[in-house]
């Protein structure tokens, strides 16, 4: 009996620390900014939308002219996120069927592909630094997403390999008796029967390109700067912004929030296959 | 008969040529985008580079190497803080967990509820981790130090060195957790439920089980949560960055983990040398980690 009471508080206990931060935010956000510092911190009082409002259609607090830009941060996140997501699979996935069907390079390739995963970001930041610097890749799009693709090409290698495994060959083998080549069997068949998979890791590569701070940070100034970017210059740079930072963070949580439920099942089929690989 | 398949795919060559020809953009994508910057870090390591003379930077031997590894307040102190947080982020992450799991697959009722409840701090991006926890610890205006006070506990301090460590810490095992979460869980359902009731024919109580029966059926599950959690956190950067920039003292702070040591010279104090230093002694620890790896899952 105590234990059963025991578990459903510890159960609730841990909801509470899971959820209270963002529901903090999101209190947060309906406040006035003289609300927001209140002491003791008020948690009933007259809700606002302004900070909503002109984080939307203003971009930032009024009394500021360094504006947030949502919407050309956001447009440069998805952009970019996109960019990788598709460049990523697409480099990818022949590489995994080509790895899973006729095992090309054995373990030492695997491993190495492996072994990127294995490898901070933080040692290619200044040589990207440089390096974009002197070749004028410095504040692009593009210079964003190649960097990423370094990152997610191996992942979605991995996975891609992950669910080929586990796709059995007889309709390729059925395909290529009526006549298909090897590469038709890929781009006709194993193609369209992965889409799962591929879904599974676009989400999984978007997500993570889309919510990428470091290289976002140093290697754009003002065309390139993606959303995570930009909300770092804002904390940093606009410290008491508070309820403006957190309506725009609430903009970001929720629709990421709904997305993932959505796409929950995938997402964790996605990372179990990866990880068996 | 007419095997047309067989006609057509008469050569193995062809074959070898396709196979090598799908892995080829990976290969080179990979190849391109790792090689220079390895060897213009290990380069460069041996130069007094700064963000002035990048291209032909002066030569300066390897006193990088000696300036970071005499001086025990540099890289040493980085060290101890970055194992210390290594340590204790993954650590945390297992444990709170396994927690997670075992509680939500004990549930009767509201399992999917609390799952998705458990799960929320995944969502948020690291930056917006890093600024929910500069909002909250706020030693003015923050809920959490508010709270503190009026009940008499002790006071979290940000410009304490070790409440600091902690703080960046706990953020980040409370934005990762939920993923050693699904992990495990995954690995709890996969298990098979014969063995529970076995168990129990046999009279063994709750926590004798889950120790004795449970935890060493999961034990390859764990060890995969356990090896990905560390490989992440020794690259963390996000949240460190955002929340205290380093913590609290300069140049090593009490929160500057081995990633924002790098960036911390690189960009701070203008010395892309000793960065690069700092990044090849790194890429040597890792290697010697992966190298450890391979040879425990080799046996």
């Amino acid at each position: 009996m105590i234990e059963r009471i025991s578990k459903w508080i510890v159960v609730l206990v841990l909801s509470l620390v899971s959820v209270f931060p963002i529901f903090w935010i999101f209190l947060t956000s309906i406040k006035t900014d003289a609300e927001v510092v209140n002491i003791p911190p008020s948690w009933f009082f007259q809700p606002t939308f302004d900070h909503y409002y002109s984080i939307i259609f203003h971009g930032g607090g009024a009394e500021v002219a360094y504006a947030f830009e949502l919407w050309s941060s956001f447009l440069n996140s998805i952009v970019v996120s996109l960019g990788t997501t598709a460049l990523a699979v697409a480099i990818g996935f022949p590489a995994a069927y080509s790895i899973s069907r006729f095992n090309t390079g054995g373990r030492p390739l695997l491993s190495w592909i492996l072994s990127f995963r294995m490898l901070p970001p933080i040692v290619f930041l200044i040589p990207m630094f440089i390096l974009y610097q002197l070749y004028g890749l410095m504040d692009t799009q593009i210079g964003l997403v190649l960097i990423y693709l370094t990152f997610n090409v191996p992942l979605a290698v991995f996975i891609l390999k992950g669910f080929l495994d586990d796709m059995p060959r007889d309709y390729e083998e059925a395909g290529m008796v009526d006549g298909c080549s090897r590469i038709q069997s890929l781009w006709k068949i194993a193609l369209p029967m992965s889409g799962p998979g591929i879904v599974a890791v676009s989400i999984i590569i978007f997500l993570f390109s889309f919510n990428e701070f470091m290289f976002a940070y140093v290697l754009t100034t003002r065309n390139a700067v993606t959303l995570t970017a930009k909300a770092a210059v804002f904390i940093t740079e606009y410290t008491f912004l508070w309820a403006d930072l957190a309506a725009a963070m609430i903009l970001m949580i929720v629709p990421m929030m709904v997305a993932t439920i959505l796409l929950q099942g995938q997402i964790i089929k996605g990372l179990r296959t990866g990880l068996k690989a | 008969m007419r095997f047309p398949s067989l006609a057509r795919r008469g050569s193995a060559r062809e074959e070898a040529r396709i196979k090598y020809a799908l892995v080829l953009p990976t290969i080179v994508t990979l190849l391109v985008f790792t090689t220079y910057p390895l060897l213009s870090q290990f380069y460069l390591s041996f130069t007094s580079a700064s963000i002035y003379d990048y291209n032909s930077p002066p030569p300066a031997g390897v006193s990088n190497y000696s300036y970071l590894l005499y001086d025990p307040g540099l890289f040493w102190q980085s060290g101890i803080i970055t194992t210390i947080y290594v340590g204790l982020a993954v650590l945390l992450q297992l444990l709170l967990g396994m927690l997670m799991a075992v509680l939500i697959y004990s549930l009767k009722r509201g399992q999917k509820v609390f799952t998705s409840l458990f799960i929320f701090p995944m969502f948020v991006a690291p930056v917006f981790v890093g600024a929910l926890g500069r909002l909250i610890f706020n030693s003015m205006i923050g809920v959490v130090p508010y709270y503190l006070r009026t009940f008499g506990l002790p006071m979290i301090s940000l410009s304490n060195p070790i409440h600091a460590l902690l703080l960046v810490i706990s953020m980040e095992v409370w934005k990762w957790t939920p993923f050693a979460f699904i992990i495990l869980y995954g690995g709890l359902e996969s298990l098979p439920a014969e063995v529970f009731d076995a168990a129990k024919v046999d009279g063994a109580s709750g926590p004798r089980t889950f120790l004795h029966v449970t935890l060493p059926m999961l034990k390859s599950i764990v060890a995969v949560v356990l090896i990905i959690r560390i490989m992440d956190e020794l690259k963390a950067f996000d949240i460190p960055f955002i929340l205290l920039e380093g913590g609290p003292g300069a140049p090593v702070g009490a929160t500057t983990i081995f990633s924002l040591l790098i960036y911390k010279l690189a960009f701070s104090y203008n010395n892309f040398g000793a960065a690069a230093a700092v990044n090849v002694l790194l890429l040597f620890i890792l290697l010697g980690l992966f190298w450890i790896m391979i040879q425990r899952l080799l046996k």
